[in-house]
């Protein structure tokens, strides 16, 4: 039974994991904007809730312009980036990424990526919650 | 490992609003993490045991909200999954939640980031 499981649980994985992990977790390492942006669709949709943009009035970022400036000024910061927790499946993506400011006062990011056929993020969701800094 | 956790009971416990069919999802010596503004990356809302994750989720199954599960993404150990959530007032709020499971398939421990209309 373990291994029946086991292989579907492999086929499924094939099937969708086109994303690219790796890529992600490298990206956010090396804080290289545009390795990350090139995990995005043309057409990608980012939407940000946190304090400062609440549920009802979320940060949105439409397309690959809006998108890179905004990984470029997460990549700009001083700061040390850590993914973990991630797990593909069902045409999504998830990750955590920490980020933790020379100070020690730590971001946490929750990320949840929609994948289209060619593994790319057509809309991602990030609730995130930060300490406030001093 | 694959996976064998109750993720209709996960989804009808919210949309039910009934906090002991989530609460016999956890284990024992389940952990619960929570950040969120009130209780950022440095200092989370952690609740250790059954005991303190029941009084946790009855508060939240007390309150006069909808609760929404989505986004679930099943991993052979953990789940993901989003829980939004609405208060008759039409204010929201969102959480993103990684549960981590034992070999049965029980939380063994569930890290919640959230951020809410209400301050």
């Amino acid at each position: 039974v373990d291994t029946a499981v086991r292989l579907v649980s492999e086929e499924t994985a094939v099937t969708t994991m086109p994303f690219d992990l790796q890529a992600l977790r490298r990206g956010h390492e090396a804080r290289d904007a545009q390795m990350l942006l090139g995990l995005y669709a043309d057409d990608a949709e980012v939407r940000v809730v946190d304090q400062t943009h609440p549920p009802s009035h979320p940060l949105v970022l439409h397309g690959r312009d809006e998108i890179g400036t905004y990984l470029q000024d997460i990549c700009d910061r001083d700061m040390v980036h850590v993914v973990h927790d991630e797990l593909v499946g069902n045409g999504l993506a998830t990750a955590h990424v920490t980020c933790r400011y020379a100070d020690g006062t730590q971001v946490l990011a929750a990320e949840t990526f929609e994948l289209d056929d060619n593994g790319r993020i057509q809309r991602e969701t990030i609730v995130q919650a930060w300490d406030q800094s001093g | 490992m694959a996976t064998t956790f109750d993720i209709a009971t996960l989804e009808r416990g919210h949309s039910e609003r009934d906090p002991d069919l989530l609460i016999d999802l956890y284990a024992d010596e389940a952990e619960v993490v929570v950040i969120d503004q009130n209780h950022p990356p440095s200092h989370p809302l952690v609740l250790e045991g059954r005991e303190a994750i029941s009084g946790f989720l009855h508060e939240l199954c007390d309150s006069d909200i909808t609760l929404d599960v989505g986004d679930v993404v099943l991993g052979d150990d953990r789940v993901a999954l989003h829980v939004a959530w609405w208060y008759p007032d039409g204010t929201q709020a969102l959480s993103s939640e990684v549960l981590e499971l034992d070999e049965r398939g029980r939380i063994l421990r569930e890290t919640i980031v959230q951020a809410f209309d209400r301050v």
